[in-house]
């Protein structure tokens, strides 16, 4: 088979994977080698879906022992089948990298015979980009979900990021939807992973000590597949942050591939509740919010209408007015409007005088919606005594543009 | 009194020596190569010196920190015609009063900042878009168009990442750009037609990549354009 067509058919199957970044790494280029990694990633491409291209995303074969009903490699699908060989991929990588194509490679794959054997195919793969080809470059790979720790470890050496996915938020979905799987095989991999890495941060300073996942682990869950509410996803991943200690958890809107009677049927992608999961990470991950701030028993899914920190605002009036030139910096990024950026920003300039409105238009807040929770000299007073239904009103009306009416 | 010099950082850094000894009432800094006299205009011209670029460039650096010199310098790469003036007012400020550099409350200040944060965004930006393509004698050429003067920006990130590849990066908007021959980076100029490239295979499995990559149930062209503005598509080889 002629690589293009590997190429489509690998590169197809690992698209639905929603990881991309390259960040976190800081790999130096070894000698006679070429190729680095730096911390904050670099993005080559995007797509016409607006998803960005960094990392060269294959599967080393989508031939499949399991039979899950999300995936579009499962065995009981009729799609041709291609397996790369590591010189394939390994060569593939190379030359896109040195044209500055890709900022390095994302490696997953389908289970063949046993999670064990796939995973020593993954390693292979990346210990001879490593140590035959001395490349520098990111490379993220998946720990295949029931491999010896062992061998996930052994990657760990090779890989600058790690993921396993839970794909499915809950066990009993998961069980259903995927019955060779349970959150066992995807748990006990991540924190093997966790350990190591701990270990790895505390003998930081001993010399020649090999980099162990620098960059972290991540994983995936598919939203909209199962009935788990959004309360449950963000629960879970609050608890994969602080307990495993992942990077980053990235969210998937279910986009049906295959029909089974055990999947919805849906017209669209949930991509606006994607968009709304995403933020509410945001919020936990760089605004100092927990999870149960941002969703509760009798909220327990995202308004489309109103994003979570504007939510979070309407409901806790007491909180608000805040004054710019008194509040800390963790209460001015509860402002809705007000980003981490214009936070920091705020913090820093107010050492130098007071804020004026211009100021903060200059710093790119969102007045539109930050001004009903400010004080400031610049702002009518009445607007921060408006009761949040008033609020919420206000803040639906799109002014449209003025549509003349037609003469006939 | 408008300030006339060359149209380099050096030249700049020199005018702005110059002006603040001679104490001149500089309303305008302009570099020679693109002025065009106005009426009833008072004009002086400072030469380069580059004793006196580093001595403004060290004083900067010593009062204000490395990051404020390097950020003066970025948005002075910008070449936006009012950027000097801003500069002006901001370098002067940083040996008047030190203290007050971080100030983004002051107009002028906030005005570098953004700037210059706007320009390393670009440089940052660029370095995922330059595309290599094979030319003779193992040389990679990489065109460009950066909306600033980006490309001395790039030149350590790509020496650090292949420093056994022979690359040249060339910016086609402004004539200029940057050669690595595997020991150092050095400036250049010239014109990157003049270079045959070699055909290359990687070239259709990248294009067939592109668009294996893409998930059609999820389109959304406005996002694409908002994060790979469409001024960069000319010279993406997975576009052509």
């Amino acid at each position: 088979m002629e690589i293009l067509q590997k190429l489509e058919i690998l590169a197809g199957a690992a698209k639905y994977d929603v990881s991309c970044s390259s960040s976190g790494g800081c790999r130096t280029t070894q000698r006679g080698g070429f190729g680095n990694s730096c911390p904050a990633g670099v993005c080559h491409s995007f797509t016409e879906d607006g998803r960005c291209i960094s990392l060269l995303k294959i599967l080393l074969t989508n031939v499949c022992i399991y039979d899950c009903a999300y995936c579009a490699n499962r065995k009981s699908n009729d799609t041709p089948r291609a397996t790369f060989k590591v010189e394939e991929v390994a060569n593939l990588t190379i030359e896109f990298y040195k044209r500055n194509y890709i900022e390095g490679l994302f490696l997953s794959s389908g289970v063949i015979k046993s999670p064990d054997y796939t995973m020593e195919a993954l390693i292979r793969v990346a210990k001879s980009l490593r140590e035959e080809h001395k490349f520098g470059g990111y490379i993220h790979l998946k720990a295949i979900p029931g491999a010896d720790p062992d061998l996930i470890a052994l990657a760990g050496y090779y890989a600058d990021r790690m993921s396993v996915n839970i794909e499915i938020p809950s066990e009993p979905s998961l069980k259903m939807l995927a019955p060779d799987k349970d959150f066992e095989s995807v748990y006990s991999p991540m924190n093997r992973l966790r350990v190591k890495i701990l270990e790895h941060k505390g003998n930081l300073k001993k010399r020649g000590l090999k980099k162990f996942v620098p960059a972290g682990q991540s994983t995936q869950m598919i939203v909209g597949a199962s009935p788990e509410n959004d309360l449950h996803i963000i629960t879970l991943a609050a608890g994969l942050y602080k307990v495993q200690e992942l990077k980053r958890v990235y969210y998937s809107g279910y986009i049906p591939i295959n029909t089974d009677n055990r999947l919805p049927v849906i017209s669209q992608p949930p991509l606006k509740r994607e968009n709304r999961l995403y933020q509410a990470d945001w919020l936990m991950r760089f605004y100092g919010f927990t999870h149960d701030e941002i969703l509760d028993k009798n909220n327990p899914w995202l308004d489309p209408e109103f994003d979570p920190k504007m939510a979070w605002a309407l409901r806790h009036p007491e909180f608000f007015p805040i004054d710019l030139d008194s509040a800390s910096y963790e209460e001015i990024l509860r402002v809705p409007g007000i980003g981490v950026r214009s936070a920091k920003f705020i913090v820093h300039s107010r050492r130098f005088g007071h804020i004026r409105l211009e100021h903060l238009k200059k710093m790119g807040v969102a007045l539109k919606r930050a001004k009903y929770f400010l004080v400031n000299p610049d702002i009518p007073r009445e607007w921060q005594k408006l009761y949040p239904e008033q609020i919420k009103a206000r803040l639906a009306v799109v002014p449209k543009k003025a549509v003349l009416p037609s003469l006939f | 009194m408008t300030i006339l010099t060359e149209q380099s950082f050096e030249g700049f850094l020199s005018a702005v020596f110059e002006a603040f000894r001679l104490k001149l009432p500089v309303q305008r800094i302009v570099a020679e190569n693109i002025y065009s006299p106005q009426m009833f205009e008072d004009t002086h011209a400072i030469t380069t010196n580059f004793e006196n670029a580093a001595r403004v460039w060290n004083g900067m650096q010593k009062n204000a920190g490395k990051n404020i010199a390097f950020m003066v310098q970025a948005a002075y790469l910008s070449e936006l015609p009012e950027m000097e003036i801003s500069l002006w007012e901001y370098v002067k400020g940083i040996f008047i009063n030190p203290e007050n550099a971080q100030n983004t409350l002051e107009p002028h200040t906030h005005a570098v900042f953004k700037t210059a944060n706007k320009v390393k965004a670009e440089s940052h930006n660029i370095k995922g878009f330059v595309r290599f393509q094979k030319a003779e004698n193992d040389l990679m050429v990489a065109v460009i168009e950066p909306t600033y003067n980006v490309v001395n920006l790039l030149a350590e990130h790509f020496a650090n990442r292949f420093p056994n590849m022979q690359w040249m990066i060339i910016d086609a908007k402004r004539g200029i750009g940057i050669h690595y021959d595997c020991r150092e980076v050095y400036e250049i100029c010239g014109d990157a037609a003049e270079i045959p490239q070699i055909n290359d295979e990687f070239v259709a499995l990248w294009k067939g990549y592109y668009q294996f990559a893409n998930i059609k149930e999820r389109k959304n062209p406005k996002l694409q354009r908002r994060c790979l503005p469409v001024k960069y598509w000319k010279h993406l080889t997975e576009m052509g």
